[in-house]
């Protein structure tokens, strides 16, 4: 009989939560596809496929694209001999480095950009230390600018995953090949290569996804040298008069059917060819021997990545957030913490943008956490499991697609319902806009965490007498605690210092931090604009730190 | 096949301070089966190892035949690839993405050896019992087909030499023991130089003709089975290989030199029976002489506890000193 009440109060909770998402993530991705292919309430194709090719469109189509393609091409060659050095040889035993290469990942790419357009601009900081560097801003506000800084941004993924892919490759299956006569480039050809590249093709989509999802960089950079992608035509559409939503909401189809095709093509690959390397027994690894020029040339190559991805953006953030006269430039005597003390005592917009960011982090980050807890608790147990797994993949939608994409529908369907709930032009807009992009972080995190709690577990709690609301407190809510704090911790992060979101639904005159800081970094005070960057990035790294701190301490207690 | 004989000389190894191969000499003779016996950490896969071209010795000098292959003096190190050996991987080591044929295929390929390079393959998983085989991929088969697979790879190219890293202990006991026969007897047939290296006793006495004992990184004793098991040269050698009931610290003999029953020349011991199991030929009795434990083996049963004499023949006591 109770558990009778159990299992409908379960599908009570499973229909709520079905409404939730419907509103949340299908209505808006609905309102993208019913705007780009209605018109004045006709269906009309022709216009929406008009759009599309018109030449503006079709040229800004082939800039993304030809963009995502380069991205990935130097990603791979600035990642590909880092994840050597650090799988196969003794680097691999310098476990810092792992968090240094996340540096650049970790840090907003608007930021990133900013730094680099300070640092290469005409007089700029280069040209200031080194004057004869005058001319190079011509090579880097060009195409070859736009890659180089986002490829910079993103080789740490491509990174991270070959080298867990060279990792899961035992020293054994070189070594055979090299008994058996294959000398080193016969063994990169035939054994090491073919046995990276489904994982390769996967991390090469995922790159390129992220590219043409990517706003900052082409919004910093790319507008000042008339780089168009889709993103910031889409932003351009959606927010400059007059504003054309049909014309945003083709080119985001466009763009949702780009990455659907990328996604099932990663699908395709890794189910094809995944092979079963890890090998349990008598699997060795062995570390390739560098001579003493290989090593001092990897030592070169390292610090010189880090030099382009961390020192150059970070050194021009901070040295102009501390230039008292711009026109001076880089003197001694020219430094002063002035605008770090004005931004939080004189500059009201400032702290305004502070405590809005906050407000707005903190809230997101709660409903994400709670929202999504029930969802991954709820689904667990759901039958028939399609049901479940139907609900997850709503709710993880959002992932998959750019969130300009997420963003431009719930602005649109929000539009549409203002007259029935007046959320347009609110915080409580950006809220909501944050919960449906983050919303899948929290599912993972905790789903993950979740992953550990083998139903033996609840089966032996129900043995000992214990009933289903009691088995939730005292078993499965502290196993998942850890992801969900994490889930907190990122949701809070990524929301904090979030730009393409606030800069299309933020309503009139409210600032938060990123817009804050392209405000004055394009028409205000740059150095202000800045300080507030160093206090973005310093905020949020403490946080992540502190949050690394308390996961481990909890792992420690258990 | 031809098959040659592998010398090292005062051959030497550490990493950072940590000694892991004392300067050894071993000469193994062709067309031998040739043990490396000892227990984990020993150093008998470094020392494989470094036969294969996989590990450098610090010192020392490696020759097949009279062909130098390492030398730390002449600064001579001919790397695994130009070795021509054939190797099976404890782990296999087969590679995921290329079928059982190409598997087999790829040092023949690797060597440019490609005539009736078909014909070969097929041969060589003949002789292994898998020409049925060929297409399918290493996950698809069972571990000892994978096994077997390695060992083709490892004959198809006819070398001089084979050697095998614990090729039997990833599969399981039944299939150890099966294994076992299959790759004595291809060896043989095959009349090729072949280098073992277990930690198994079993495998050491019933597969070879002579087997070298390793301890933290020293030879202990390099013989044959039969000289290994009766005059054990260290007391290590007679603890590791089969089982030695100590009189002393210095003293000990094999249990089934051991008599209820009394002889000549012969001293008599009086032990306590502490357990008894049935192995089905005999009984085997743990039992208690002094603070050791002696095996014996008897016709009958005992009863736990009892007290019952021992006669160990004198000559068939073996002194250390």
């Amino acid at each position: 009989m109770l558990s009778r009440i159990q299992d409908n109060m379960r599908y009570i909770v499973l229909a709520i939560i079905a409404v939730i998402l419907f509103v949340l993530i299908i209505c808006p991705l609905g309102a993208i596809f019913a705007t780009a292919l209605f018109q004045d309430g006709k269906l009309n194709i022709a216009g929406a496929i008009d759009v599309v090719v018109q030449s503006e469109n079709a040229q800004m189509i082939a800039n993304s694209l030809f963009l995502g393609a380069l991205v990935v091409i130097v990603s791979t060659l600035i990642a590909t001999p880092l994840a050597y050095l650090f799988s196969r040889t003794r680097f691999a035993k310098y476990k810092i480095f792992d968090i240094i290469f996340m540096i650049p990942f970790m840090t907003p790419p608007f930021i990133a950009s900013m730094g680099w357009i300070l640092f290469m601009q005409k007089r700029g900081l280069l040209q200031q230390v080194f004057p004869m560097f005058k001319g190079s801003e011509d090579f880097f506000f060009s195409i070859a600018g736009l890659v180089i800084v986002m490829s910079l941004h993103s080789f740490p993924f491509m990174f991270t995953l070959l080298k867990n892919a060279m990792l899961n490759i035992p020293s054994s299956l070189e070594e055979s090949a090299q008994v058996f006569g294959a000398g080193f480039g016969q063994r990169l050809r035939k054994i090491f290569f073919p046995l990276l590249t489904s994982n390769y093709a996967i991390g090469a989509l995922l790159i390129f996804v992220k590219t043409l999802s990517e706003y900052g960089t082409p919004a910093t950079l790319g507008v000042r040298i008339g780089f168009d992608v889709f993103t910031t035509q889409i932003h351009r559409y959606a927010t400059v008069a007059p504003v054309h939503f049909g014309n945003a909401a083709a080119l985001s189809s466009v763009l949702i059917g780009i990455c659907v095709v990328m996604w099932l093509l990663q699908n395709y690959i890794s189910n094809r060819k995944s092979y079963n390397l890890v090998s349990g027994k008598g699997s060795r690894f062995k570390f390739e021997e560098l001579s003493k020029l290989a090593l001092v040339v990897a030592w070169i190559y390292i610090i010189v990545t880090i030099f382009f991805s961390i020192i150059v953006p970070f050194f021009a953030i901070i040295s102009t957030s501390l230039i008292n006269l711009r026109g001076l430039g880089l003197a001694l005597g020219n430094f002063t913490f002035q605008h770090y003390i004005d931004l939080f005592t004189s500059n009201s917009k400032g702290i305004g943008a502070i405590i809005n960011s906050l407000i707005l982090a903190v809230a997101a980050a709660s409903i994400c956490a709670v929202l999504g807890t029930i969802i991954v608790v709820v689904i667990r147990k759901i039958r028939p499991k399609a049901l479940g797994t139907l609900t997850e993949g709503v709710s993880l939608l959002p992932s998959f697609l750019p969130s300009i994409v997420m963003v431009l529908g719930i602005m649109i369907f929000w539009n549409a319902l203002y007259d029935v709930a007046p959320l347009y032009n609110t915080l409580g807009i950006l809220v909501l806009a944050y919960v449906v992009l983050y919303l899948p972080y929290t599912i993972q995190y905790v789903t993950s965490a979740a992953g550990q709690i083998s139903d033996s577990l609840q089966d032996a709690a129900r043995v000992f007498g214990a009933k289903p609301l009691y088995i939730l407190r005292r078993v499965v809510f502290p196993l998942i605690k850890p992801g969900i704090l994490t889930a907190w911790i990122m949701t809070f992060i990524i929301s904090f210092r979030e730009l393409v979101t606030a800069s299309l639904i933020a309503p009139p005159n409210v600032l938060v931090v990123s817009t804050f800081i392209v405000r004055e970094f394009e028409q205000g005070s740059v150095s202000v604009g800045m300080a507030m960057a160093v206090i973005c990035v310093a905020f949020t790294t403490i946080s992540l730190t502190l949050l690394n701190k308390a996961v481990d301490k909890q792992k420690v207690a258990e | 096949m031809s098959h040659i004989n592998i010398k090292l000389l005062d051959i030497e190894k550490s990493y950072g301070s940590k000694q892991v191969i004392f300067p050894s000499t071993l000469i193994i003779e062709d067309s031998s089966f040739t043990t490396l016996l000892g227990p984990s950490g020993c150093g008998k896969t470094t020392l494989l190892r470094m036969i294969a071209g996989l590990e450098t010795p610090n010192a020392g000098e490696i020759y097949f035949d009279d062909t130098c292959i390492y030398s730390s003096k002449q600064n001579i190190n001919i790397p695994p690839e130009k070795r021509g050996l054939g190797f099976v991987f404890q782990d296999f080591a087969l590679w995921p993405h290329m079928t059982v044929f190409e598997n087999v295929a790829f040092g023949l390929r690797a060597a440019k050896r490609t005539d009736q390079l078909e014909q070969k393959v097929k041969d060589a998983l003949k002789a292994v019992r898998l020409e049925n085989f060929a297409d399918r991929y290493p996950h698809q088969l069972s571990g000892g087909q994978q096994q077997r697979v390695a060992f083709a790879r490892a004959i198809v190219i006819k070398p001089s030499c084979i050697l095998f890293d614990e090729p039997l202990s990833a599969l399981d006991a039944q299939l150890r023991e099966q294994m076992r026969a299959e790759i004595t007897v291809l060896v043989s047939e095959l009349g090729v130089t072949a280098v073992f290296v277990t930690h198994d006793q079993v495998e050491a006495m019933s597969m070879s003709d002579k087997i070298a004992v390793l301890s933290e990184g020293h030879i202990e004793q390099y013989a044959s089975p039969e000289e290994v098991y009766s005059d054990p040269q260290t007391e290590f050698v007679a603890k590791f290989v089969g089982n030695s009931n100590w009189i002393d610290d210095k003293h000990m003999f094999r249990p089934e030199h051991a008599q209820l029953t009394p002889i000549d020349n012969a001293h008599k011991y009086q032990v306590e029976v502490l357990f008894q199991q049935f192995l089905g030929y005999t009984f085997q009795s743990h039992t208690k002489f002094q603070d050791q434990v002696w095996f014996l083996n008897t016709k009958q049963k005992m009863d736990v506890g009892s007290h019952i004499d021992v006669y160990v023949p004198d000559n068939k006591v073996i002194s250390f000193s």
